[in-house]
């Protein structure tokens, strides 16, 4: 792995680029005001649903939940807004983040708990948490702009603006990875999707909500043929498999994620399940080296 | 890891039976059937005892290691505040991975791994909209309302389509599919539970059994699947 370049840990102890993790910020916060923009959350609260129903499960206490959905969605969805906005353009960046976060977490909760969707949370959840963490309002912000006019100047050990970086796209290849062995175990029932059955049962039931479908009006191929899932499934598992090497180098980490963003088209093809994309293209970002960025200092050679 | 009177074990050799162990022990804890966890597997008891005998070793294993882990987590050049919540987040992401587990805000990500009967038959049910073509009864997609690029008339978001997918026996949402639909010259629809053959001729519908709306969801609209 050596030619790969540095592993997760050594990269831990590089410096970073207050630029990249600023870019980071604001382009999540733009994401998320986008999936504010829909109205899905507003409708679920018309809809005034005879009992909360929960297709799932929360650590949230029901009693609480059921507030959420019933008293206060609209209040949420407003703060949320606001707070997503100030973190976006930074303004009073800690505390708006953590807002934003809050909001997030809870709105998704009624949200998934009402309709069994994993999109996006699986992903921001943590990757909030831990912008919540991190100086990511030094450049790119408000705040900055508002010290510089005060002549307030902050100086940073450039490394606090690696680890916040790395950590996110660990957090994402750890979401990868454990997709793959939520599938693989126990390795009987791994077996079993490796076979290619539970493929098969989701591009079917999903055929005429498929882009493939609106297209050409037929199935991408003989769907009643076995092979072609069982072929699939394992390029699936192993594509997310690989999210691990992550962990161990950093030249491949772009082809990973683009193999994954394959791998997502693929889905959205057969399926019309199309957010992943979505969420795929925010990740993808969180792969770019902070060496790119102008402020990152040169790593010394041989480090 | 010592062995052969204390000469290091091969590197690679180490790799493997370490990979082995661990994979041993997830495949017991993933095992225990739960609310969350359907995907359980039988296994003999010649199968179980030696397995929980390797469990063992592995458990002893992860103890010795443990501590190790731990401070090499604690020396993370990461601000004490954060390593402490995050490396916290992490302790539970794996506990959820080991026993999948699925309570939000964190998840095993177990999707597409939900229950089904394999291969039972080239025939899938589904439950769709559908209105008179000129070939016959067609399938009008709610999904379609929120794709970005196919969509039908004005578009709204995937989720809030996936949303009117979910809720379909609902009343109200049946009569904004139906609005929808109008709008761009289709109806009217009708909510049915339908049976499609595949062959190498493509999709057929081979049944229709309509169904009545309904205010409350209930476990019968809960299909397993997990959307989106």
């Amino acid at each position: 792995m050596r030619g790969l370049g540095p592993g997760l840990w050594e990269r831990l102890h590089r410096p970073g680029s207050a630029l990249q993790l600023a870019l980071l910020r604001a382009a999540l916060g733009v994401y998320l005001l986008v999936l504010y923009r829909a109205p899905m959350l507003g409708y679920l609260h018309e809809l005034t649903l005879p009992r909360f129903y929960g297709m799932t499960w929360s650590v949230l206490p029901g009693g609480f939940e059921r507030f959420l959905y019933v008293s206060a969605m609209p209040a949420l969805h407003v703060v949320g807004i606001v707070a997503t906005a100030a973190m976006a353009v930074g303004l009073a960046t800690r505390a708006s983040t953590i807002a934003a976060t809050v909001c997030w977490v809870l709105q998704f909760d009624v949200y998934y708990r009402m309709t069994k969707s994993h999109v996006d949370w699986p992903y921001w959840n943590v990757i909030l948490l831990v912008l919540c963490c991190a100086h990511a309002g030094d450049r790119l912000s408000l705040d900055a702009l508002i010290r510089r006019r005060r002549g307030v100047v902050i100086t940073r050990n450039p490394q606090v603006y690696r680890w916040p970086v790395e950590l996110c796209a660990a957090w994402i290849a750890l979401v990868y990875v454990a997709a793959a062995l939520a599938k693989l175990l126990p390795l009987r029932a791994g077996i079993e999707w490796l076979g290619g059955a539970m493929l098969h049962h989701v591009v079917t039931t999903f055929h005429y909500d498929s882009p493939v479908y609106w297209m050409t009006g037929a199935p991408l191929f003989d769907y009643s043929l076995r092979w072609p899932f069982c072929a699939l499934s394992v390029a699936a598992v192993l594509v997310e498999l690989a999210a691990a090497l992550v962990l161990f180098q950093q030249r491949a980490n772009l082809a990973i994620m683009l193999a994954i963003m394959t791998m997502h088209l693929g889905v959205y093809l057969t399926t019309g399940v199309i957010a992943f994309l979505y969420s795929g293209a925010v990740c993808l970002l969180f792969f770019s080296s902070p060496e790119w960025f102008r402020d990152c200092p040169r790593a010394e050679a041989g480090a | 890891m010592p062995w052969d009177g204390g000469k290091p074990m091969p590197r690679v050799v180490s790799v493997v039976v370490r990979i082995v162990l661990v994979v041993n022990l997830l495949d017991l804890t993933t095992s225990i059937p739960s609310a969350y966890n359907h995907a359980v597997g039988e296994r003999s008891a010649a199968a179980l005892v030696v397995q929980l005998a390797l469990a063992v070793v592995g458990v002893i294993w992860i103890v010795r290691r443990l501590p190790g882990w731990l401070r090499a987590l604690w020396r993370a050049p990461i601000p004490a505040p954060a390593r402490l919540i995050l490396g916290g987040v992490l302790i539970v992401q794996i506990i959820y991975i080991a026993l999948k587990i699925e309570r939000y805000p964190l998840t095993n990500v177990g999707m597409f791994t939900f229950r089904i009967t394999p291969w039972r038959d080239p025939q899938v049910l589904r439950d769709q909209y559908l209105y008179r073509g000129e070939d016959g009864p067609q399938v009008l997609s709610v999904r379609r309302f929120g794709d970005p690029l196919f969509a039908l008339g004005a578009r709204t978001d995937f989720q809030t389509a996936l949303l009117l997918w979910k809720y379909r026996r609902h009343p109200a949402v049946q009569d904004e599919v139906a609005l929808r639909a109008r709008q761009v010259g289709i109806g009217p629809l009708l909510l049915a539970h339908i049976k499609v053959q595949f062959d190498r001729d493509g999709a057929h519908i081979v049944g229709v059994r309509p169904l009545a709306p309904r205010e409350a969801p209930s476990a019968d609209d809960d299909d397993g699947e997990d959307g989106e």
